[in-house]
């Protein structure tokens, strides 16, 4: 995780790109397509934060955005609450289960850890299905109001647009924030040797959960975005074959780089919609890239990134 | 003077393999003890014992007359009491700035909200980390290698690395497991220097070494353990006449062979 100024001006070209954008993208149903990927962004910068920094990887992450979603809409739906409001305690309540989930599981190592998220995963969507009383089971919960900025409701696709690149463009620059700081530094220490960091002050069992719970919230806004800006969720969205799908964007896009969240999430968002062929196999398709990539680019898009960079480097000296 | 470090009675068994039993000695504050012994003593044994990554099954240590046995690190290297590693442990991800400012962790507090926000005092914290990093990297020559990825530096300049990141912190003391381990001659007598220099800023250091010249040149303590057992402490002329070290070490039982230096007998039966 590198978080120096050149991670500054990169933002700020991404952010220009984003300002520019709507200008090329006409078709409503494209920007739909950009808003996801921002939702993604969102998801994958968090969840690698987790990956990056304490080397752990989650199946669980689609739960936490699930809960996201599902915890806003239905207090912003049946109870009333404002949907900013709302957002923000589904984000308190996702942080409460991270932790709870946490301190038991991140004491496991590797191979159990990935299980018990999975486990947690299957858990969440059993409940949504079986809680249909209010959650609407199968078919979905609908009729979640949108987010309103100064009275005006963020319904359309541009509207939202704004909104959903805002944070996903704030969430990279917070994670930027961290991984150059202290904390960020005993992260990296922890990941590269857990035993060294400690002997130097760092809290390694409580920041893994920490990050952990950081994590989970990014999800959980995400998903909260998520509900406000389609109005109905539905139990499928947020099954285990998403938490895959985020892993795999995490890993296409670079594990424990900063950009490599918004690599993955702004190659493998679109694919399926621009290879319809491919929407039946998704899943498959998915799993193959993952393969290939762990083969034969285990450092993700950003690291093709890197090498450039640094290949460029070589040669200038 | 009271020792800084006591280390009393300590037990320590692996499956049916009796590490250390009964293990008892002391450091004192701004003084250098070394711990020797033949592979297997339990030199690396009491480190982990004293340092918190083991919790002895008997005994105490106190650090600063508070007992700390069973303590987790982290909470020791708030206490002043760090270590550095026999396998080398240099975060090789980090620059070696970074691996030096993350050894003021322990001595700063600002967390995850203050970093993603960037809050005032966090952003003076920062600079107050860099600047003490970097002091500490020019006191060990390696200030012109700060900005390197610390996994491509030499196995002699890594352990410098390490040693800079556990002084950093300004620590009452340091427990140094085999700092001159792997090191060429001159870069051992470099090391040697530094030991001292540290020593003379009131900063106590707890050495586990193979290298008995070194060993006999910087400490002023030596304790000498055998079989897990503690079996003489004392200055390094007092040991090297010590008969039991001699037995154990030269299976003689009083002087060494003649002409030869006992330094220099130790050392040769180590090898």
């Amino acid at each position: 995780m590198n978080g120096g100024r050149a991670f500054l001006w990169q933002l700020l070209a991404l952010a220009a790109a984003v300002v520019l954008a709507p200008l090329l993208v006409g078709n409503p149903y494209h920007l739909n397509v950009l808003n996801v990927m921002a939702l993604n962004v969102l998801v994958v910068t968090g969840l690698n934060l987790l990956i990056g920094f304490a080397g752990h990887i989650s199946l669980g992450h689609a739960a936490f955005y699930g809960l996201g979603a599902y915890v806003s809409g239905i207090l912003s739906s049946t109870h009333g609450w404002d949907p900013w409001l709302s957002s923000l305690a589904a984000a308190l309540v996702v942080a409460l289960v991270a932790l709870v989930i946490g301190i038991p599981t991140l004491r496991l190592a590797g191979n159990y850890l990935v299980m018990a998220t999975l486990g947690f995963n299957l858990i969440v969507t059993i409940l949504i299905l079986q809680l249909d009383e209010f959650t609407g089971g199968p078919s979905g919960f609908s009729g979640i109001p949108p987010l309103k900025v100064l009275g005006r409701s963020l319904a359309s696709d541009q509207q939202f647009y704004w909104l959903v690149w805002g944070a996903a463009l704030l969430g990279l620059l917070l994670a930027r924030n961290l991984a150059d700081s202290r904390v960020g530094r005993g992260l990296k220490a922890l990941h590269d040797s857990p035993v060294a960091a400690a002997a130097v002050g760092v809290p390694t069992a409580a920041y893994k959960v920490k990050v952990f719970v950081l994590s989970a919230v990014y999800a959980s806004l995400a998903g909260s975005l998520y509900a406000h800006y389609f109005g109905i969720v539905t139990p499928k969205t947020f099954d285990i074959f998403f938490s895959v799908e985020l892993v795999t964007m995490c890993l296409v896009g670079g594990m424990g780089s900063l950009w490599g969240g918004f690599f993955g999430a702004a190659f493998l968002t679109p694919l399926p919609q621009v290879l319809h062929v491919f929407d039946e196999y998704k899943d498959v398709f998915f799993g193959g890239i993952l393969l290939v990539l762990l083969i034969y680019q285990p450092q993700g898009l950003a690291g093709l990134w890197t090498r450039h960079a640094r290949a460029r480097a070589a040669r200038s000296a | 003077m009271e020792p800084l470090l006591k280390v009393e009675a300590l037990d320590m068994s692996f499956g049916g393999v009796q590490a250390l039993s009964e293990v008892s000695f002391s450091a004192l504050a701004g003084r250098i003890t070394a711990v020797i012994g033949p592979n297997g003593a339990g030199k690396t044994t009491a480190i982990n014992c004293i340092s918190g990554v083991y919790r002895p099954q008997g005994g105490r240590v106190l650090f600063g007359g508070q007992a700390i046995t069973g303590l987790a690190p982290h909470v020791l290297a708030r206490q002043g009491l760090t270590r550095t590693f026999q396998n080398l442990q240099v975060f090789t991800n980090l620059t070696v700035l970074e691996n030096v400012m993350v050894g003021l962790h322990g001595v700063t507090g600002k967390g995850f909200v203050s970093a993603m926000l960037r809050l005032p005092g966090q952003r003076a914290e920062e600079r107050r980390i860099r600047a003490r990093a970097l002091e500490a990297l020019t006191f060990l020559g390696l200030a012109a290698r700060a900005g390197l990825p610390a996994g491509q530096l030499s196995y002699g300049d890594r352990k410098r690395v390490e040693l800079a990141r556990a002084l950093v912190a300004r620590p009452k003391l340091v427990l140094l497991d085999e700092p001159v381990a792997g090191l060429n001659p001159a870069e051992t007598e470099e090391m040697g220097r530094v030991l001292l220099e540290v020593r003379r800023q009131g900063v106590g250091l707890l050495l586990v070494e193979h290298d008995m010249s070194l060993v006999m040149r910087v400490s002023d303590q030596v304790v000498v353990l055998h079989f897990g057992r503690q079996i003489a402490q004392g200055d390094p002329q007092a040991i090297q006449r010590h008969p039991e070290v001699l037995r154990t070490y030269l299976g003689c039982q009083d002087q060494p062979p003649p002409g030869v230096e006992p330094a220099i007998a130790l050392e040769a039966a180590h090898a």
